[in-house]
């Protein structure tokens, strides 16, 4: 690819066909599908940060596990830590994204997590942002 | 598409199984709704929990298929269950045996000038009697005599004191069997009668029910099931009860139709649940003998009669399984005990006060009656052993598959001669015996499928006899309940073949040759000991050489020499036999009717000579 290819996902060409679901599931029918890679990758991203280790069957290591620092003592030693540990899962369970640029910031006052993430996915020129607070 | 059409794979058994086909299944048919099948995706959270579910209930079905096998189940209850259904009764805890020596003394008197026992002050102990030490409580279940002496019950006596040379009290020993158990007792009121009441009695370690008796002094019977009529019953063997009985059976046995009965089973191991009929007391159809008008008596319609399934047990159909009973106080003995810690140690059971002793006549003389009673001891020569918890899951599994194997009849001659063995002693007790069919020449043609059971017994010395009629009689009841229809089983007597041997041997420079020869006569002795040898085994000449031989000192083994001895006059068998010319290639083989070998006074009728090389 020496001259900057660019990779296209042939299932974006069809506008009929869904690839996967919106979060969250508020759709009318309870399911809300989404017809492009980038949304459901979006879509995955936002799942992974939301699952915590231990609750998908058989697949014990998925998810951000990051709830469960909600009421911890947050120091910046901490968040360094917790930064690396999610750029090491994200890599292992998102392989064509490419982590841009993570901050997990603390709001002590309020007991709050807030993760702001920008990606791209390799290849192709998407590029794109989530930021979900705990 | 239509529903119908979809081809759903019904064979799935675990998580990966149902994730791939889910997976499959949305490819084929909702390829337009969904194809993100990445495990990150919130789609894939919903297969997967679908797969879950499906694992789940898959487990749950192999689970349940798994239990309800015995050879497979893991559920303690339902081993248990399973256990009862083919028939086997699980063991909450094992009960430690002991042999029990129990001692009295009696008083000499002059018969003729001769100092004997005075049996008017042998003592009867009832059964169910214990003795204790700190710990144990041991029962003895049978009840001891002192009085009668039997091949099954030797009472041994030895002189005790003597006054001058003349015996003034003689010491008698009977050998009895103890188990460590404590006799418990639990009354249960009932006034209405309700068909098939269940009551439970809570103890650790029951080990059995012993009796049920109601106010009216009836005693209740077990069954294996409610279905069953049936009940073996003792009667004591007296002139009264059969006026021909020999005395080689101290019960007579019989089977009684009951309508008094109960079956047990263990719902946990601290709870056994006692389960009566459902039959009302003046429900009187169950004593009725099978005929054309009551067989079928409960079924509605006239035409099941031809179709239905009957037993020799419930044959009416009124399904009333024994009396409910009502109105009355059931007093229900039970036993319990056992466990590791019941194994105690030797000479440790010599606590007699629970034995409570009489004596079989009156008017005893007040003194010397109270000195008697005082006599009375026991011992345990050796330690009690078996003790331990209940059946373990394996052991109910294995015990289990193998009563299934039994079945309760007895098709095979091995199943007649177990049978027979393993009849209780107290009807009289088989030593030897022999099954087989009956020797057809070939011009003869059996039309009956007989079986001839050939058996001895032994007598109060030890020495093999044949079998009494009271002992004959209650084999046949007892084997009467075991039975197939289409076998006749005839009881018969084996042969007693009386021998005695003669050897001579070389004896090896600086041994002894009084206790070499003292050696191998009690080799010998071991070697033709009744208990191990059988009807129809013969003797090879040659294993007596090797075992001679083997013993220390002996050089070489010159001649061994097995004669017959013969005549009631002797002492032995009144059939002769001609040992020469049943010997081949140096076998002596027995007669072609059931016979054994027996060394009938091994101290005399064993004979070695020491002589020079």
């Amino acid at each position: 690819m020496a001259f900057g290819e660019q990779q296209i996902f042939p299932s974006d060409l069809d506008v009929s066909q869904a690839i996967g679901i919106n979060l969250p599931l508020n759709g009318p029918a309870v399911f809300k599908s989404n017809y492009q890679t980038k949304d459901a990758i979006k879509n995955n991203l936002i799942n992974f940060f939301l699952t915590n280790p231990g609750e998908r069957y058989l697949n014990p290591e998925f998810g951000g596990g990051l709830r469960q620092f909600i009421f911890e003592q947050m120091s910046n030693n901490t968040i360094q830590t917790l930064n690396e540990d999610v750029s090491e899962k994200l890599s292992e369970s998102f392989p064509n994204v490419n982590v841009e640029k993570l901050d997990i910031l603390r709001e002590d006052d309020n007991n709050t997590i807030i993760v702001s993430l920008t990606y791209s996915i390799i290849n192709t020129n998407i590029e794109d942002n989530i930021s979900i607070q705990f | 598409m239509s529903d119908t059409n979809r081809n759903i794979n019904y064979i799935n058994r675990d998580f990966n199984e149902f994730r791939g086909n889910l997976i499959n299944f949305t490819q084929t048919y909702f390829p337009q709704t969904y194809s993100d099948f990445s495990p990150t995706s919130p789609g894939m959270l919903f297969i997967e929990q679908a797969s879950y579910v499906g694992d789940v209930l898959s487990f749950y079905l192999d689970n349940q298929l798994q239990e309800g096998f015995i050879q497979y189940a893991r559920q303690t209850n339902n081993v248990f269950e399973l256990a009862y259904m083919f028939g086997y009764k699980p063991k909450t805890t094992s009960a430690s045996q002991v042999d029990i020596e129990i001692f009295q003394q009696l008083p000499a008197k002059n018969v003729g000038g001769n100092m004997v026992p005075d049996y008017d002050y042998a003592l009867y102990i009832t059964p169910n009697s214990t003795i204790n030490n700190s710990a144990q409580s041991f029962l003895i279940q049978d009840s001891i005599d002192f009085s009668r002496s039997s091949s099954q019950d030797p009472t041994e006596v030895t002189v005790y004191q003597t006054v001058g040379d003349q015996p003034q009290y003689f010491l008698l020993k009977k050998t009895r069997k103890a188990i460590s158990a404590t006799v418990n007792t639990q009354k249960i009121s009932i006034t209405s009668p309700t068909p098939f009441q269940t009551y439970n009695i809570n103890n650790s370690n029951i080990i059995k029910i012993l009796d049920i008796k109601d106010t009216e002094g009836n005693t209740w019977s077990e069954v294996d099931h409610l279905g069953q009529e049936m009940v073996f019953n003792s009667v004591k063997n007296t002139n009264i009860n059969d006026p021909n009985s020999g005395t080689d059976a101290p019960y007579l046995l019989k089977i009684k139709k009951t309508q008094l009965r109960f079956a047990t089973r263990f719902i946990s191991l601290g709870t056994l649940q006692i389960q009566f009929g459902a039959g009302s007391p003046n429900d009187t159809t169950e004593e009725i003998i099978p005929n054309p008008n009551n067989v079928g008596l409960g079924l509605p319609f006239k035409q099941d009669k031809l179709t239905a399934a009957y037993s020799p047990t419930n044959f009416l159909y009124t399904g009333t399984y024994g009396i409910a009973p009502s109105n009355t106080t059931l007093t229900v003995r039970y036993l319990s005990g056992g466990g590791i810690e019941s194994n105690v140690e030797a000479n440790t059971l010599n606590n007699s006060t629970g034995l409570s002793p009489k004596f079989n006549n009156s008017n005893l003389p007040t003194t010397t009656a109270n000195y008697i009673f005082s006599s009375l001891t026991t011992n345990n020569p050796l330690p009690s052993t078996g003790g331990k918890g209940g059946d373990t899951i394996e052991e109910i599994r294995q015990n289990t598959l193998s009563l299934v194997a039994s079945q309760k009849r007895s098709v095979t001659p091995n199943d007649y001669l177990i049978r027979a063995l393993s009849m209780p002693s107290d009807y009289g007790s088989i030593s030897k015996a022999y099954i087989e069919k009956p020797k057809l020449t070939d011009e003869q043609i059996s039309t009956v499928e007989t079986l001839c059971l050939y058996v001895l017994s032994l007598n109060s010395n030890g020495q093999l006899e044949y079998a009494g009629r009271t002992l004959k009689n209650n084999l046949k009841t007892y084997l009467s309940q075991y039975r197939m229809i289409g076998d006749s089983v005839e009881i018969k007597d084996a042969y007693i073949i009386n021998i005695g041997i003669e050897f001579e041997i070389i004896v090896l420079p600086n041994f002894n040759n009084n206790r070499v020869l003292s050696t191998c006569i009690t080799s010998l002795k071991d070697h033709f000991n009744t208990d191990i040898w059988q009807l129809n085994q013969p003797i090879f000449l040659r294993d007596l050489y090797v075992r001679l031989d083997r013993i220390e000192g002996v050089q070489t083994v010159k001649n061994i020499k097995i004669n017959n001895k013969a005549g009631i006059s002797s002492g032995y068998s009144q059939y002769a036999y001609d040992i020469d010319g049943a010997t081949q290639n140096q076998v002596i083989y027995p007669s072609l009717d059931p016979s054994i070998f027996e060394i009938r006074y091994p101290n005399q009728d064993i004979k070695g000579r020491v002589v020079p090389l």
